[in-house]
């Protein structure tokens, strides 16, 4: 009798498990993809590190041999001309000038802008530079010292009378004049850290920067600050880009606020709404609008449409939005999104390739960790949108790996970057190879100009 | 999906009532039956066993050709560390001197050729023969039937698992027998979403336990 319990529980509690845990399943044949998947090399940029975009200048012909990327308290070159096999071919830290850190970066025309911070103790000041020109040197033991040039007047200073101190953050959206944006923000108190960008957040301004300007005099205020400086809101600049003839710039006064997110121009005018929501809000269609905050914003020059990323909840999900008219006055939102993928960059790769063996154009989406509420969630590579047909508003966002199109599968999928937030990617000098970046896992790299290639890590 | 679980649900209570059968054929071993043997075992003694040891990954068979990956459906090594670690909990019930019936939970853990944790956690059925050719030794010989959740990366899978196997094990005293099993594990991975990935995974452990017999 005794037995026939145990038996009879042992049955119950087995079907019960069989059925409960059959429910989580990814329907991934695990097994068979470990079984097929490539080793990946360890790479030889040190573990743990964060980076952002990789970048390229060529305003001669010694510099345009080096790629760089900035790490935050670092500044990192590699002679993209050595061979992958020989000893040289490795990123390498070169000197910051004195400097402590990067706080933004941004590359315009050949010159990398630079806001360079510096804190010793209770002092913090930032600075804009720019990069003009790189030599390195075989000597890896001494910091190569790119040519820096100094934006005279770009300089602020935490000024405790005041009650506050400064942030920059640099844009270059304009391909016809590579002008760039500068954000200037302000905040209350003594600066802490760089991890809250809004922390103590008071308002900004926005400035436009000529190209091959020496002196902060050159600056110009956009025209209409006042949905930035507190007059009629206080928000700063998320993202910017351009296609040629708009820019189109997303402002907020939070990065997770879905209220406070607007929709400006160069000028700083709220983008005028065609189907008469209000304008500078994002407009779905007639009477749906949002004023979500939005991150990522980048011109698709192959689709041709602008794209960009809510950082807020939008009915429970993490929307990705793209404009339907070229402007980016009409926006529609992607298909596909949800709540476990929080999008910050984009990068458009539908004109390579690589992806192409499917039948697909793709734009990537890189994703970012974030917390929602108490529940945290992790980075997780890029998702594929898939661009072919050209009416945006029929894209969707595709987020099972084992269906990816790009790279070879059984690279990507066992790769650190598949679970990587990505901070930025870029195809430098506009060349073959894309690189992303990521936090602490480093930057990786893809030829894109073969069939199903494979990531490697830098 | 749905076909494996009513076949994993089907065979648990075949079990059942299999071992119910058992339980009217072997009444001269009764828990009162005295005990000539140090081994000597008989109807409701129970047991309790710890096991730890070593995992190894022998070999996958894809069972499709991947165009994707130019992988042919075939035996193919399974991208695994040669080793992994295990340990299991059984707890095992006897149904006559030689036969007993266990639950087991296990769990093992082994990187892939990129440093990434796979962890797989068994719940099975395990029912044994016991030989015991000598007084102090029993060589038990074995079959687990149940289910395998398998964790790697972000993914997750629950597969039907076949776990034939034997062991050496020296019996201390009444109480306390100490030895090794050696397991073979057979998984069908069926289920994926893309039929490219349906395989059958392959391996063998190798443990030393620990069983209390009360």
């Amino acid at each position: 009798m005794m037995i026939q319990k145990i038996l009879s529980k042992i049955s119950f509690v087995l079907a019960v498990l069989i059925v409960l845990v059959s429910v989580g399943c990814t329907g991934v044949g695990i097994f068979a993809v470990v079984a097929v998947s490539e080793k990946i090399d360890d790479g030889l940029l040190p573990e743990g590190i964060s980076a952002r975009p990789v970048v390229h200048i060529s305003p001669d012909v010694t510099t345009n041999n080096y790629y760089f990327f900035a790490s935050g308290p670092g500044l990192w070159a590699i002679d993209n001309t050595a061979s992958s096999q020989e000893k040289y071919y490795h990123w390498w830290p070169i000197s910051l000038d004195g400097w402590d850190g990067v706080q933004s970066m941004a590359v315009a025309g050949n010159r990398i802008f630079l806001a360079l911070y510096k804190v010793s103790g209770d002092d913090y000041k930032v600075a804009i530079r720019t990069i003009d020109s790189f030599v390195g040197t075989s000597d890896k033991k001494i910091k190569d010292t790119p040519g820096y040039t100094t934006i005279t007047g770009a300089e602020w200073i935490l000024d405790p009378n005041a009650g506050g101190y400064n942030t920059i953050r640099l844009f270059a959206p304009d391909t016809v004049t590579d002008d760039v944006f500068v954000n200037v923000m302000s905040h209350s108190g003594v600066y802490a850290s760089l991890d809250e960008e809004n922390q103590g957040f008071t308002g900004s301004d926005l400035y436009t920067l000529p190209n091959a300007a020496i002196n902060w005099t050159s600056a110009a205020a956009i025209g209409d600050q006042t949905q930035l400086d507190g007059t009629n809101g206080t928000r700063y600049v998320t993202s910017i880009a351009g296609n040629g003839a708009q820019i189109r710039i997303a402002a907020t006064n939070h990065m997770f606020s879905s209220s406070g997110g607007i929709l400006i121009d160069e000028n700083g005018t709220l983008v005028s709404n065609p189907d008469g929501n209000p304008a500078g809000s994002i407009s779905l269609a007639t009477g749906d609008y949002t004023n979500t905050t939005c991150t990522g914003l980048t011109w698709l020059s192959g689709p041709g449409q602008f794209i960009m990323a809510s950082t807020a909840l939008d009915n429970d999900t993490l929307p990705i939005f793209v404009s339907t008219d070229i402007t980016g006055n009409t926006w529609s939102r992607v298909g596909g999104t949800s709540i476990d993928f929080l999008t910050t960059s984009f990068i458009d790769v539908s004109g390579e390739i690589a992806g192409q063996s499917d039948g697909k154009q793709l734009v990537l989406a890189g994703t970012s960790s974030y917390i929602d509420g108490s529940t945290s969630h992790f980075g997780s590579g890029y998702n594929e949108i898939d661009v072919t047909d050209a009416d945006p508003s029929t894209w969707t966002v595709n987020t099972s790996w084992d269906n990816y199109s790009f790279a070879l599968n059984t690279n990507y999928s066992v790769s650190d970057l598949a679970e990587a937030t990505i901070t930025g990617m870029s195809i430098p000098a506009g060349g073959s190879y894309l690189y992303a970046s990521t936090r602490s896992e480093g930057i990786w790299k893809i030829d894109m100009t073969t069939d199903k290639p494979s990531w490697t890590r830098e | 999906m749905l076909k494996k679980l009513i076949l994993l649900t089907v065979s648990i209570l075949l079990l059942n009532f299999g071992f119910l059968w058992a339980q009217e054929e072997a009444p001269e071993q009764g828990p009162l039956t005295p005990q000539s043997r140090t081994n000597q075992r008989s109807l409701g003694d129970q047991a309790f066993t710890i096991s730890a040891g070593v995992i190894l990954p022998l070999f996958t068979v894809l069972l499709n050709d991947n165009p994707a990956t130019g992988n042919p459906a075939g035996v193919t090594d399974m991208n695994m560390k040669k080793i992994g670690g295990m340990g299991s909990l059984t707890y095992s019930f006897y149904l006559s001197a030689n036969v007993k019936l266990g639950l087991q939970l296990a769990g093992t853990f082994n990187w892939d050729i990129n440093d990434n944790l796979l962890y797989m956690i068994p719940i099975s059925v395990k029912g044994s023969y016991e030989f015991h050719p000598y007084s102090r030794l029993t060589i038990p010989v074995h079959l687990a039937l149940g289910i395998n959740m398998t964790s790697w990366k972000e993914e997750f899978t629950v597969d039907t698992l076949i776990r034939p196997g034997f062991g050496v094990y020296f019996d201390w005293n009444i109480e306390w027998s100490f030895g090794m099993d050696f397991t073979y594990w057979f998984i069908p991975q069926l289920s994926s979403k893309d039929e490219r990935f349906d395989s059958l995974a392959n391996f063998m452990d190798i443990n030393i336990g620990a069983e209390y017999h009360f």
